[in-house]
């Protein structure tokens, strides 16, 4: 028996098989764990959630890009604990608590050299963060767009403030107190707008802020006010618009259910197209829930009411 | 070679050569398959590409004729003085998107191109080849030119783009 492993013969075959066996079990040791490590990442949903976000809100500023008028979009995804960087064609996204040189995923978006792009950090000090007590902070990203600049701020859980549209002034000084307004209430069915008696109460009025509530699903967060584009009353219309839009944003009762505003021009309502100022306002399902949702309804017209008084 | 000392070394050097270009290749392989998968399902199809399509016909710094007090865009109105190279070059100012324009006035016969060389690349492709796409639209416009003389046109835009 004892000849098995001491002989000489043994002694050289152990020698050949020991010795690159170790060594192969260094090597694939090494490389697995190295595996390991990296499934570990995204496992824990850092690398896709990054690379995911910094596409996800690269899309969004080149839709901005396109988008008419002025828009603010609150952005609804969740942004976990990562830190931003928005820098003119593209954006990083990086995670601060990492141990090792943060990896920053970036995707890049086609800027307009007639657009000004801000320039923004938003970095998480990762003593902020606590890993035994969950999650501290998450960031609340607000995309603007105005007119030829477009930023990105964070919207501030202290100080909240309002997205507000930036309304342009009228040279002639026209006023509309006193005027025969629209009849309230201000949100009607969607049917409505087609129907003719409805289209002559309208007709009749010189002020007419009509809201209606969405049925699509899509645009449930959103209220977008149509102005007329061919009326000779569209600069009227669109600053009463401006003007309504901030009112409803800057209600508390209303404010958090909204993630975009907007002010579109255009001809498919043919009741905006009566010569009166006018604006439509489409209300998402998410703001005003149903035709029974009285105090919402109620907080929209005593905005669309401030809004007519601020015109003045 | 011959003794059993260089025999055992060589035999163990052999080995750990062997390991390293068998089990590198597998790791990086491993990489790419795990990456790819992720590009895979963060995929956004063409979507970019669109984007950037309706950018013609939507941004106030395209072809356009604009209202200065309201910014509104009329689609249908093309300002002669921005039917030009130059224009699309700054609406597209940096792009990682691999695309190609071709904005044609019918009556005017007058063409403009962002990116002439991957268009003329790409339109001969796109038909034949599942790694190009093809975006079309024809509208009717007004131009508008400095004189204030308008004229009927028919506008077409192609845009051939690199499939994601």
């Amino acid at each position: 028996m004892s000849k098995l492993f001491f002989s000489k013969k043994a002694q050289e075959e152990i020698e050949m098989m020991v010795i690159p066996a170790f060594a192969l079990v260094i090597v694939f040791g090494v490389i697995f764990f190295g595996l390991i490590s990296f499934v570990d990442d995204i496992r824990n949903n850092s690398l896709f959630e990054k690379i995911f976000l910094s596409k996800d809100t690269a899309i969004l500023i080149d839709t901005l890009y396109v988008a008419p008028g002025s828009v603010e979009v609150n952005y609804p995804k969740d942004t976990f604990w990562f830190s931003y960087h928005f820098a003119p064609g593209e954006v990083e996204v990086y995670d601060t608590t990492d141990e090792i040189e943060p990896r920053r995923e970036k995707h890049l978006f086609t800027d307009d050299s007639k657009v000004d792009f801000e320039e923004k950090e938003f970095k998480l000090d990762p003593n902020d963060f606590s890993y035994a007590e969950g999650l501290e902070r998450e960031l609340k990203l607000r995309f603007v767009k105005d007119a030829d600049k477009i930023f990105v701020k964070e919207k501030s859980i202290i100080e909240d403030i309002p997205m507000r549209l930036y309304c342009p002034e009228l040279e002639s000084k026209e006023t509309i107190g006193g005027k025969r307004s629209f009849p309230y209430p201000h949100l009607v069915p969607q049917d409505y707008l087609n129907d003719k008696e409805f289209k002559e109460e309208v007709k009749r009025a010189s002020v007419a802020p009509i809201g209606y509530l969405s049925s699509n699903n899509i645009d449930a967060n959103n209220i977008v006010a149509y102005v007329s584009s061919s009326s000779l009353k569209m600069k009227e219309s669109n600053r009463l618009a401006c003007l309504i839009l901030n009112e409803i944003i800057s209600d508390e009762k209303l404010k958090d259910d909204i993630s975009a505003i907007s002010i579109i021009f255009t001809d498919r309502f043919d009741i905006l197209n009566y010569g009166n100022i006018a604006a439509l306002f489409k209300i998402g399902n998410n703001v005003v829930k149903s035709e029974k949702d009285e105090e919402t309804i109620i907080s929209i017209g005593k905005s669309i009411d401030e809004g007519m008084r601020k015109y003045d | 070679m011959t003794n059993k000392k260089a025999r055992t070394s060589a035999y163990t050097v052999m080995w750990v050569v062997t390991v390293f270009c068998v089990l590198i290749p597998f790791y990086i392989g491993i990489k790419f398959i795990v990456g790819a998968a992720i590009e895979s399902s963060l995929s956004t199809g063409n979507l970019e590409s669109y984007v950037l399509f309706n950018r013609i016909f939507y941004s106030r710094n395209s072809i356009f004729f604009v209202d200065d007090h309201t910014g509104r865009v009329y689609l249908h109105i093309v300002d002669s003085n921005k039917f030009n190279e130059d224009v699309l070059k700054q609406l597209f100012n940096t792009t990682d998107v691999k695309i190609g324009f071709r904005l044609y006035l019918g009556e005017a016969k007058k063409e403009i191109f962002y990116n002439k060389d991957f268009y003329e690349y790409a339109i001969v492709r796109y038909k034949k080849s599942k790694d190009y796409g093809a975006i079309t639209q024809d509208v009717l416009v007004t131009v508008l030119y400095d004189d204030k003389h308008i004229e009927k046109d028919k506008l077409s835009v192609i845009a051939v783009f690199e499939v994601e």
